[in-house]
């Protein structure tokens, strides 16, 4: 059964969501889901995830509750928090929809009587429920999926956006994502319009071919005689230099560069506080992240947070699944499937 | 009651809607007592979207016309999986939602305003034997190439993923006919639902279309390429229907890098064309 609700937040807003009831009430079990949206998302999420995952866990008794954040959905309140998309992210990053999770998790406990919670979400949704952890009574564990472990701000976008090529100068390694994307654009009529009109900006596709083919060069390279390589060297200076190792992007100017520290480059240090705190609190964490983004989560978080082998880290009530082949929205049959087995292990263990 | 949400039936559905009360917030519209209803585009357009629905269903409420936001069957918040619904039962369900916001109101002067695939989906609707008033943000106009452009989006989704050209979209085309669904970021598209799309051709579904219409192209920039697909569809459409254009930073049904809750121009253009209808 799924009703239309509403609650307010610490600063009276009204906000929107549906409470995903068993049908019969008497299969009730005594843990429910808090399940957080992301970012700017509005609360079904991308594909609807969040409606599948709150229909599965109602039809095994868990109450669950998917809510729109101030602002976000149809909730009262300010929807911006700065310029860009961006703006919101690390808004989100700091914690800034902390008191409508927490809101949400009363509203939850007090309609269905539970006596243990968990908190999960993707992304900002996974971040928010840590920070809300923190002054819930009665949170049994999470369900952190792809967890944000930078801020993001506008600042770093426009960074991107100028000098795209120059970042991708040095991070070779993301050569082959942007080759994809501008492979995808190939069977664009737009793109080939805006092409054709010197609308388009191909600095960074070709320099992510340059780097592309200085790579196949390097393989071929070491093959030769060295007076032939030489002159291959000398050929290519200038066309085909070579790639340089991953190295920190270069600044334009030094005040750009102060705010991409802050930005988006380092660390976010609430995200080890938080978890911290709530491991602390005796509070069980699954992180689930996607093949896409694990790289991030492990070089800014994971190396460091979560030393230790599996025994080690489950004797810490931590566990962590990563997800094969898939993107960022888990949109691929595959990865549905590792989500909710995720979300309905930490569940059943908290009933 | 005020602004609220809530599930209402279509058939042996529930679907959820948004209702918004009229308010004396603003000067109120001139064209007397009526409701608008919204449908949202479809997948992930629908998430984009939300924000600039909502403003517009609070802007035109604020001038004194009831309005219903509302997810047709397994879309959003209402019952139902995506894989379940066709064009026939999303019509039925656009059906239920206007008698749901005249039972609500008392209203009788229902007047349609959708985007995208949502304003393709009004555009198709009949209400009571009669076509409605219409307001379409970019509609989709010809079903086989929106449907095509779900069939590319899979391409070029797999594509990032596994960096290598796989399927082309007759394979998946050839898949729909096996029974197959195609994952298209999520939402199963089914061969019903893509026989369904590739059957519409609103240049032939509104000639002559006998109410009044609004048709919205909404351009980057003041000097951006306007859609010949909309210019023909009103001219097919005849003297009832008018074309506007409306310059908006960036899409409406898109995530974007600015960070925008309200298509402002499309607001203006809407509320403009709305105080015609009251005009002798």
């Amino acid at each position: 059964m799924e009703k239309a609700v509403c609650f307010t937040n610490e600063n009276g807003q009204v906000l929107h969501g549906i409470l995903h009831l068993p049908d019969d009430p008497a299969t009730m079990r005594g843990a429910g889901l808090l399940w957080l949206s992301a970012g700017q998302k509005v609360r079904q999420g991308a594909w609807r995830m969040n409606v599948a995952i709150a229909r599965r866990l109602a039809a095994k008794g868990v109450p669950t509750l998917r809510f729109d954040y101030r602002g976000i959905g149809d909730s009262e309140g300010e929807p911006r928090h700065g310029e860009m998309v961006m703006d919101l992210y690390g808004f989100i990053q700091n914690g800034g929809f902390r008191g409508d999770a927490i809101a949400a998790a009363q509203f939850l406990t007090a309609q269905t009587g539970i006596k243990s919670l968990v908190l999960g979400g993707l992304c900002g949704g996974a971040i928010t429920g840590l920070f809300a952890a923190a002054t819930l009574p009665n949170v049994f564990g999470h369900v952190v999926v792809d967890l944000p472990v930078t801020i993001s701000s506008s600042s770093r976008q426009r960074y991107l956006e100028d000098h795209a090529a120059e970042l991708l100068h040095s991070r070779p390694g993301e050569t082959d994502t942007v080759i994809a994307l501008y492979l995808k654009k190939l069977t664009d009529l737009t793109a080939w319009r805006r092409l054709l009109s010197g609308e388009s900006d191909y600095s960074l596709l070709l320099e992510a071919a340059r780097i592309k083919s200085r790579t196949q060069v390097d393989r071929l390279l070491p093959r030769l005689p060295p007076r032939a390589r030489a002159g291959v060297e000398r050929l290519l200076r200038g066309v085909l230099p070579p790639v340089e190792p991953e190295s920190p992007p270069i600044p334009v100017d030094a005040a750009l560069a102060a705010q991409m520290k802050v930005s988006g480059e380092v660390k976010n240090d609430l995200v080890e506080e938080v978890f911290q705190q709530a491991l602390a609190r005796g509070q069980r964490v699954r992180f689930v992240n996607s093949s896409s983004y694990h790289p991030t989560f492990m070089g800014y978080f994971g190396n460091t947070a979560l030393r230790g082998d599996e025994a080690s880290l489950n004797a810490r009530g931590i566990e962590l699944t990563l997800v094969p082949d898939t993107n960022h929205i888990f949109s691929l049959e595959h990865s549905q499937r590792a989500l909710f087995e995720a979300i309905e292990a930490m569940v059943a263990m908290a009933t | 009651m005020g602004d609220r949400g809530e599930f209402f039936p279509s058939g042996s559905r529930r679907l959820y809607g948004f209702l918004h009360e009229p308010r004396a917030s603003e000067v109120p519209l001139v064209i007397g007592p009526a409701a608008m209803v919204f449908v949202h585009p479809f997948m992930e357009e629908r998430q984009d979207a939300h924000p600039f629905l909502r403003s517009l269903a609070g802007r035109v409420s604020a001038r004194g016309l009831w309005a219903l936001r509302f997810d047709l069957h397994g879309c959003g918040d209402s019952e139902g999986e995506w894989e379940d619904a066709t064009v026939a039962s999303w019509l039925e369900d656009l059906r239920a939602a206007c008698d749901f916001i005249r039972a609500q109101s008392g209203v009788q002067r229902v007047i349609l305003c959708g985007m995208r695939f949502g304003a393709t989906l009004a555009a198709l609707a009949t209400l009571d034997d009669e076509k409605p008033a219409l307001a379409l943000i970019q509609p989709v106009v010809k079903g086989v190439a929106y449907s095509m452009d779900m069939l590319r989006a899979y391409v070029a989704a797999e594509m990032v993923l596994t960096k290598k050209a796989g399927v082309t979209r007759d394979s998946l085309v050839e898949r729909l006919r096996l029974g197959q669904t195609v994952n298209v970021f999520g939402y199963h598209l089914t061969a019903a639902q893509f026989d369904g799309l590739r059957d519409i051709d609103l240049m032939q579904s509104l000639a002559s279309y006998p109410a009044p219409a609004l048709i919205v192209d909404v351009v980057k920039t003041a000097t951006g390429r306007a859609s010949n697909d909309l210019a023909s569809l009103v001219t097919a459409m005849g003297p009832a229907a008018a074309l506007a254009r409306a310059v908006e930073p960036q899409p409406l049904y898109a995530e974007g890098k600015v960070h925008l809750t309200r298509a402002e121009q499309v607001e203006l253009t809407l509320l403009g064309w709305l105080e015609t209808l009251g005009q002798p």
